[in-house]
């Protein structure tokens, strides 16, 4: 019933793209917080949090979306997030998240955007 | 006074996940009554986060003991009420916005409330002694309204 949680990273650089595929709830925290130490262990600056895969997120999800967040600014990392429906995008506005992480509609916005910041700029490992 | 009619009463078990059902349920009433789109997506969460509070602080994630979803209809509102036992060994607390200078101290950032206050029309909670009951009303669309 529960759709597991399953992370897959795509290194772009400096970049890492986290795509998330199932459900985001409790029980997606040790996938979420493995796939970002393995970003940052891997050298990420940015990570890129994709929730294309993903139509189903509640509070306890937001939360730990909110302990990643926490992480990264404590550790300079910029976090973004893409892919997000419309109700999730009006979800995460409505509880506060996007003041702290910017939300774009697509990957290719948020790559984009971390190009402009001169993070991404490197080939593709 | 406006009449009310129960159309489904649903019984789900005290287990993560199963609040998908009660969205799932959910769903198809407020279909058949009308209400679309973005409100339904409005309603799902709500739902999901009341079922979510019921399994854990309500009824302290006993399987055997059931979280009870109530869909009604009045003249003018879909009602659904979300009842636990008050098994659980605390009561969700109202959160409020994110603040990562000072962040949620609780499992879900007390999160559910904040989100089924600002998702659905009217939102009523009452604790009692024997269980809380969550009373939750989306208005209506004009076109089903007489």
């Amino acid at each position: 019933m529960a759709q597991e949680l399953k992370v897959a990273a795509r290194y772009m650089g400096p970049v890492t793209v986290l795509d998330l595929q199932g459900d985001v709830t409790m029980f997606a925290e040790s996938e979420l917080t493995r796939a970002y130490h393995q970003a940052i262990d891997n050298g990420a600056q940015a990570l890129v949090l994709n929730f294309a895969g993903t139509d189903y997120i509640n509070s306890a999800g937001i939360a730990i979306i909110i302990s990643l967040l926490t992480e990264a600014r404590a550790g300079a990392i910029t976090l973004v997030i893409c892919g997000l429906s419309a109700h999730y995008q009006k979800i995460f506005r409505m509880v506060g998240l996007t003041q702290y992480a910017e939300v774009y509609d697509s990957e290719d916005l948020a790559v984009q955007e971390l190009k402009k910041r001169g993070i991404g700029e490197s080939a593709p490992v | 006074m406006p009449t009310k009619r129960q159309l489904v009463e649903l019984r789900i078990p005290s287990v993560f996940g199963y609040e998908k059902v009660a969205m799932a349920t959910v769903t198809a009433v407020a279909l058949r009554v009308g209400i679309s789109g973005e409100r339904i997506e409005d309603l799902r969460t709500a739902v999901a986060e009341a079922c979510i509070n019921a399994i854990e602080y309500g009824n302290g994630v006993g399987a055997e003991v059931p979280v009870v979803v109530t869909i009604s209809t009045d003249a003018r509102h879909l009602l659904i009420d979300v009842r636990d036992r008050a098994l659980g060994n605390s009561k969700p607390q109202m959160g409020k916005m994110v603040d990562l200078q000072n962040p949620p101290t609780g499992p879900h950032g007390n999160m559910g409330l904040f989100l089924i206050q600002h998702l659905v029309d009217k939102v009523d909670i009452v604790c009692r002694a024997n269980g809380t009951h969550v009373h939750m009303a989306m208005r209506l669309p004009d076109i089903v309204l007489h």
